[in-house]
């Protein structure tokens, strides 16, 4: 009789639904991240800090745009409209009305969530590459009219107020607000997916016109997606005004920020909660080391690396990832430290 | 198929690895090489001395990529020739104790945000003991701003708009004399010559340094009582004939520009188009570098087209590092195998001038260096030096060079001259322009 | 002050020329396949710089080369889809083209930095100040030439998909590609010669651009905008379209900019880039290619 347990636990009776996959590694591995990323400021110096602090911003912005190209499929290549924006805002607000930095932050990220929807009126009706470069267009109005605007400083550009701390101080700080935002993005887009919006979004992204015949408001969904999206983007702008205490039109309202952003998310597996971050940190990080190291031929080490990357991991570097064999490891680790009646290694599920 | 590909993953890791052990190990005592020179990379030349030799990190950036590498490229061989010159020559005295310099210079991209990181990582990482800044005044007030926040001394060659000296900076210095002075010297050329003119057009682009310039040529014009056409046109246009055709409607005599080089040979191309012949036509800042404008425009319509330079080879200024003015010019040329250009000057003044308040501070400590450069007064290939305060347009501009001379330059047969002031005139100005 | 409007106008005409042979090649390769080029402008600056060489060199006309940067560029960009491009679409990873050309510009921008350096070039002809007067405007020859060749090179291209057997599968794969290759016609052959010509309308429009302009390894970066507007405004794939369109463009531009003022230069293009995405975003006439 007792050989039988053994078979039932590992073979499940027809019909019966098979055991869900372990969430355990993916939360130890979160939680390890998580403690190594918090603490880092302590051994990393201010300009390794600094590095971190920006490319957690390309990964807020990489995170966000997920979401409304990666899950709903309108590819918003210029995202970074709402960068500009949200940098805008808070140059403006802090410079000209006073606001405190916190307050000016919340009121680019609204105030990004209201140009989405508005704009999006119009913009979002339109189909895949049509989308696409109207979200370009966008981007490069946007920036004619900052540029033309008086109360924006013009081409001259604003000089955002340097806080009267430390420079480590500084450093920390914009350290963990940018982390704190993109954790706050990350798991915004967890819920997301977990939920009916997820769900909503996906199907918009496979066949909008089957979606809506089943009832799913797509506008309502697109639109809301566009504003997450918008708003995030919008905080990092913030951040970043204040980072550097000076923004000008022609820096933060790049298309070579916003195809970059885009391509992380797409780099790192698009339609995915940790793709982006990751395509954001690789990609950051990389092309970091190769300025610093071969100055005179580092758009062309990038460069190859980035073909030839694409042409051996085109599904996004996340899905590797999740290749590997988490479970197995995870059983073996627990195995060490149980053992059941018999002396054999228990396994998980 | 799978296994291919993990392969190719394998393979890719590897080669990441490999790039990422190469950028962490080794430090960051290298220079980068030469891009289209034959310069030595060794940072620190051997000395005769035996034991290991003192070394001052002075960190840099320069645009090597990007819109402005052109020039970035000539502020490196500047600073590099005069950590060469200084080197070859025992180092800096530093209260008794020679140092050898060592140069440790990066790319920025032309991208301020980037000058500004990387300042923060030559101070921080690299730890250099002082700055020299990259070329512009776009990138130097990024990157003045963060030495600022670590009290470190930089020096900045080839910055001289207003905004990077008005905000009350206390590291920061310039070689140069304040860029409202250079333009104001175009317009002050015309009623020493002899030359009147019905009214000046001022063409520039919204953005810092030209916008700074034609502020000071409309001031100075004003002053002379020469009527004004402000002509500003958005940065980043293609295609510049709204431009011109603003040009032609303000029927003006005289044409001064504070384009940078595309655009002005741009403009000088679609005037010639569009058969706008005016009297005077000057740039500030695209004739000075040679021979690209007169390759780019042809001899021909280069002819007679006005400019300024920051350097000149002149006899008169010398210095115990780099000989005469002269000497300085005959040297480089060899040395980088291209006519001298005046970014290159700069930047080996920007080095000298470091030099000299170190060994007259006696120490490292920026602090003192500070306060050397605030009491300097000497002579050098470059020019005269002397950092002073100079109020433009109610802003009053701190560390500027006060006794630097501008000097206007005319192109005469594919070749520069200096027009005025007399004293230093090599040609006298050809009036009007030939079109 | 009618003539100042006229000269405008024709401003407007001859920078519209050059316009839409910016962007045809750019619009091609977005309509047939979908591919995003972001080293599209950088495939210019390359014809640019080989058009240079070749007068610098050889003293060789740059009207002239154009033929041999045409060439050049086709196989560069035919191999480039053949190894690379075609390899990302057969495993149904069209998206990630965009990051392969991202790659790839910034390849190209350093290949130029290195062979030709940062320093500003330029092509000066014997004949580069000549200009006509006529009725009271003002025509500079070489600008007259651009606008010709650009007209030739678009009329050749449309009579090429038109009439020949090549030009009329890329139509087909364009329009269905599933049904063209029922149809027996190579798709994939046919997606390398369709990215060839991109590049080689690049090339060439690089080359058109070198008298005009000074070229530098980034001088791509500003082109793009026109590029993209072009492309849209015409329709993707639509060949007579990006001609209308780039002449829609630069007249608007330079019109505009007579009544507005130069600030509002670029703000002026991008509010009919917009506009038009609004309210016909298949372009002015119509995306030939549905996809």
């Amino acid at each position: 009789m007792t050989a039988q347990q053994p078979s039932i636990a590992t073979n499940p009776a027809p019909g019966a639904k098979r055991a869900k996959p372990s969430r355990r590694p993916l939360i130890i591995a979160l939680v390890l991240l998580s403690t190594f990323v918090v603490l880092l400021p302590a051994v990393l110096g201010g300009y390794w800090m600094r590095v971190l602090t920006v490319v957690f911003i390309f990964a807020i912005m990489a995170e966000s745009v997920n979401i409304i190209a990666g899950y709903a499929g309108y590819n918003a290549l210029g995202n970074a409209v709402f960068f500009g924006v949200g940098a805008y805002i808070v140059g403006v607000t802090t410079t000209q009305l006073n606001v405190p930095f916190w307050a000016a932050l919340l009121l680019a990220g609204l105030g990004c969530v209201a140009y989405s929807v508005v704009i999006g009126y119009p913009i979002l009706r339109l189909s895949g590459r049509y989308f696409l470069m109207a979200t370009l267009g966008l981007l490069e109005i946007t920036r004619e009219v900052v540029l033309n605007l008086d109360i924006t400083g013009g081409a001259q550009g604003i000089a955002t107020p340097v806080m009267d701390v430390s420079p480590e101080f500084a450093n920390r700080l914009f350290y963990y607000l940018a982390l704190a935002v993109l954790a706050t993005v990350v798991w915004v887009t967890w819920w997301i997916q977990r939920h009916n919006m997820g769900l909503a979004l996906r199907a918009i992204k496979f066949d909008e016109e089957a979606a809506r015949t089943m009832g799913i408001n797509s506008t309502w969904y697109k639109t809301q997606a566009w504003a997450v999206s918008a708003f995030f983007t919008g905080l990092a702008g913030g951040v970043y005004a204040y980072f550097l205490a000076y923004i000008e039109p022609a820096s933060v309202f790049e298309i070579a920020t916003s195809v970059r952003m885009y391509i992380e998310h797409v780099f790192g597996g698009a339609g995915t909660v940790f793709g982006p971050v990751l395509g954001a940190l690789i990609l950051e990080l990389l092309s970091e080391f190769v300025w610093a190291r071969f100055t005179e031929i580092h758009y062309l080490i990038l460069g190859s690396l980035v073909i030839l990357i694409t042409l051996f991991v085109p599904k996004g570097l996340i899905s590797y990832i999740r290749k590997i064999p988490v479970h197995r490891l995870d059983a073996w680790v627990i195995g060490l430290f149980r053992r059941d009646s018999a002396g054999r290694e228990e396994s998980e599920d | 198929m799978r296994d291919s590909r993990k392969l190719a993953l394998g393979l890719i890791c590897l080669l990441s690895l490999a790039l990422l052990v190469a950028g962490c190990g080794g430090g960051s005592t290298t220079t980068t090489a030469a891009q289209d020179s034959s310069t030595t990379v060794s940072p620190a030349s051997t000395t005769t001395e035996p034991g290991p030799a003192k070394v001052i990190k002075i960190g840099s950036s320069a645009p090597l990529t990007g819109a402005l590498a052109a020039e970035g490229v000539l502020v490196k061989e500047g600073y590099e020739f005069w950590r060469d010159t200084i080197n070859a020559k025992g180092g800096i005295d530093v209260g008794g104790d020679m140092y050898q310099v060592e140069l440790i210079l990066y790319d920025d991209k032309s991208d301020a945000p980037t000058a500004a990181k990387l300042t923060e990582k030559l101070i921080t990482e690299d730890k250099v003991n002082f700055l020299l800044s990259p070329y512009s005044s776009g990138l130097t007030v990024s990157t003045s701003a963060t030495a600022e926040k670590y009290k470190i001394v930089n020096i900045a060659p080839l910055a001289n708009a207003t905004k990077v000296y008005n905000r009350g900076l206390k590291y920061v210095f310039s070689v140069l004399w304040p860029t409202s002075i250079d333009v104001s010297n175009l317009v002050e050329m015309l009623p020493a010559e002899g030359i009147t003119v019905n009214k000046i057009a001022v063409v520039y682009p919204d953005d810092l340094f030209p916008a700074a310039g034609a502020a000071g040529a409309m001031e100075t014009a004003k002053q002379l009582n020469i009527p004004t056409v402000d002509i500003k046109y958005p940065k980043g246009l293609k295609d510049l004939s709204g431009v011109v055709a603003d040009i032609k409607k303000s029927e003006a005599e005289a044409v001064i520009s504070t384009a940078f080089f595309e655009d002005a040979t741009l403009i000088l191309r679609q005037m010639n188009e569009q058969g706008i012949k005016p009297k005077l036509l000057a740039f500030h800042d695209a004739v000075n570098l040679q021979p690209d404008f007169v390759d780019a425009v042809g001899v021909e319509l280069a002819e007679g087209v006005c400019g300024r330079s920051e350097f000149w080879p002149i006899e008169q200024y010398s210095d115990d590092v780099f000989g005469t003015g002269v000497q300085f010019a005959e040297d480089i040329t060899a040395k980088y195998n291209h006519p001298w250009t005046y970014h290159q000057a700069a930047a080996a003044a920007a080095g000298l001038i470091l030099q000299k308040a170190i060994e007259s501070a006696g120490t490292l400590d920026n602090e003192k260096v500070r306060e050397a450069l605030l009491s300097m007064d000497i002579m050098t290939f470059f020019s005269p030096i002397k950092f002073g305060s100079m109020d433009f347009q109610g802003e009053t501009m701190e560390n500027v060079n006060v006794k630097g001379k501008p000097l206007s330059v005319q192109v005469q047969s594919g070749e520069l001259e200096v027009v005025y002031p007399e004293d230093f005139q090599t040609a006298k100005l050809e009036y009007p322009k030939p079109w | 002050m009618g003539g100042e409007l006229m000269q405008a106008v024709v401003n407007g005409l001859l920078l519209g020329g050059f316009y839409a042979i910016l962007g045809v090649g750019f619009s091609l390769v977005y309509g047939v396949m979908g591919i995003i080029n972001l080293a599209h402008a950088s495939l210019v600056m390359i014809g640019a710089y080989l058009t240079f060489t070749f007068f610098s060199g050889w003293g060789l006309d740059p009207f002239l080369s154009l033929p041999i940067v045409a060439v050049v560029l086709f196989i560069f960009c035919w191999l480039t889809q053949k190894y690379i491009l075609n390899s990302l679409i057969r495993r149904g990873f069209l998206g990630m083209t965009v990051v392969s050309t991202f790659g790839l510009n910034l390849v190209l921008i350093n290949i130029a930095l290195l062979i030709w350096s940062a320093n500003y070039r330029g092509v000066v002809t014997s004949y580069s100040g000549v200009a006509f007067d006529f009725v009271g405007v003002r025509l500079p020859l070489v600008r007259i030439i651009i606008l010709v060749l650009s007209l030739v090179i678009t009329y050749v291209l449309y009579q090429f998909l038109k009439r020949t057997k090549t030009g009329k599968a890329i139509r087909a794969v364009a329009l269905n590609r599933d049904a063209a290759q029922l149809m027996g016609i190579n798709v994939y052959g046919i997606y390398s010669i369709t990215f060839g010509i991109g590049g080689a309308l690049a090339g060439m429009a690089g080359g058109l651009l070198s008298p005009i302009s000074s070229i530098t390894p980034f001088m791509g970066g500003p082109l793009l905008g026109i590029v993209f507007s072009v492309a849209v405004l015409g329709g993707l794939g639509n060949v007579n379209g990006a001609v209308l369109a780039g002449v829609v463009l630069g007249v608007a531009q330079v019109v505009g900019v007579y009544f507005l003022g130069t600030p509002w230069q670029l703000a002026i293009s991008y509010a009919i880039f917009i506009l038009v995405l609004l309210f016909r975003p298949q372009g002015i006439m119509g995306v030939k290619f549905v996809r």
